[in-house]
């Protein structure tokens, strides 16, 4: 009887370890996006602009960092005429400091390069590479987070305009629960030049996971002063493999 | 960051479509670069719980190996007690992993597991206690 209890033991224990080793072997760690966004604003001028975006993004995580890199292609439309392109591309690598997926508290580390591969000449982008670094400090409580981020951008000047490097600063919280991310944030940023408001966002959003590996991703933001676009939303799809 | 903005503002006099749509240029940049931040930072959180959950798991069965160094030592009631209490953690670790292979998160079946620990320590402690 002792002998038989103990062999079931042992293959129970067996049995959880074959199936941690499975999870771990199916674990996805890469994600492609797919989503597209509109935005309006005056942007502080007498003219309202409307954009739109379709926007495709690929992230993949290591044990150590993770990046993305994302393209889109926009279409401006104003009282004047409208204009159409790819815009920039963006490529974003980041690391957690801390290091610990057990820990309650997280400090992530990011780069950001902006690829200038929009056509200035149609509006589209400024035609200069940036570069910025970013600093998130992450706290959770249960399922939620709380995070502090800030981060300066060198901004490329274009032969006809300087711009100032950009002090950048947010605050956020992120939840989830059954199949539901939900996520808000306030970010803001220095102006870049000496007149103006600087530019200040609420933005929302949240992902619901419709089958094991993809999610639907909706999102909105509200500019709070007339330095920002006065509106705008964003709905996607994202895929992992 | 938005930076054609505050150049719109400067110059708002001028009013032709590609200067005005220059100013838009970093708004739209900021929302792409946003919106892929947003997506990210849910992949870590989702990351992170899913290697939190899984590190909790290796402990559990990690324990239960040792567990079973203990039986030889048992006696027969002891041992049928925790291999009904092994097989109730069985059915939660695999119902789990069930719903972690869809993606889910179950807080309570988490914690229902480590309650069966537990007992099945505190058994081995008053076990070896007696044995004293």
């Amino acid at each position: 009887m002792k002998n038989r209890h103990s062999k079931r033991a042992i293959f129970i224990a067996v049995y959880i370890m074959c199936y941690g080793t499975s999870i771990s072997a199916n674990s996805m760690d890469e994600y492609l996006e797919v989503s597209a966004r509109y935005s309006r604003g005056d942007f502080g001028s007498e003219q309202i602009t409307k954009q739109y975006q379709l926007q495709i993004s690929y992230g993949k995580f290591f044990n150590d960092f993770d990046f993305s890199l994302s393209s889109s292609y926009i279409q401006l439309k104003d009282e004047l005429g409208d204009d159409a392109g790819f815009g920039d591309v963006f490529l974003r690598a980041g690391t957690s400091i801390s290091n610990d997926h057990t820990s309650t508290n997280d400090l992530y580390a990011s780069v950001e390069i902006k690829f200038p591969t929009a056509d200035e000449t149609s509006g589209l982008g400024t035609g200069e590479t940036n570069l910025s670094g970013f600093l998130s400090y992450s706290h959770r409580y249960n399922q939620t987070s709380f995070t502090l981020t800030g981060g300066y951008t060198i901004t490329g000047d274009s032969p006809t305009q300087t711009y100032e490097d950009i002090l950048i600063y947010g605050v956020g919280v992120s939840t989830y629960f059954d199949r539901w991310y939900l996520y808000g944030r306030l970010d803001g940023q220095q102006q870049m030049f000496d007149t103006g408001a600087a530019p200040l966002e609420l933005s929302s959003g949240f992902f619901y996971q419709i089958k094991p590996a993809e999610f639907i991703k909706v999102d909105g933001f509200i500019g709070l002063n007339d330095a920002s676009p006065d509106i705008g939303f964003g709905i996607g799809l994202v895929h992992w493999f | 960051m938005k930076k054609l903005i505050f150049l719109l503002i400067l110059s708002s006099s001028i009013s032709s479509p590609v200067f005005a749509a220059t100013q838009n240029g970093p708004a739209m940049m900021d929302s792409q670069s946003g919106s892929t931040h947003a997506t990210q930072m849910m992949s870590r959180d989702r990351i992170q719980n899913m290697t939190s959950m899984m590190q909790r798991m290796q402990i559990m069965t990690q324990d239960m190996n040792r567990i079973m160094d203990q039986t030889a030592s048992m006696d027969q009631m002891r041992i049928r007690e925790m291999s009904q209490i092994m097989q109730q953690l069985s059915q939660a670790m695999h119902t789990m992993s069930q719903h972690m292979k869809q993606g889910n998160m179950d807080k309570d079946m988490m914690q229902e597991m480590e309650q069966n620990m537990n007992k099945i320590s505190s058994m081995i402690k008053n076990m070896e206690h007696n044995k004293k």
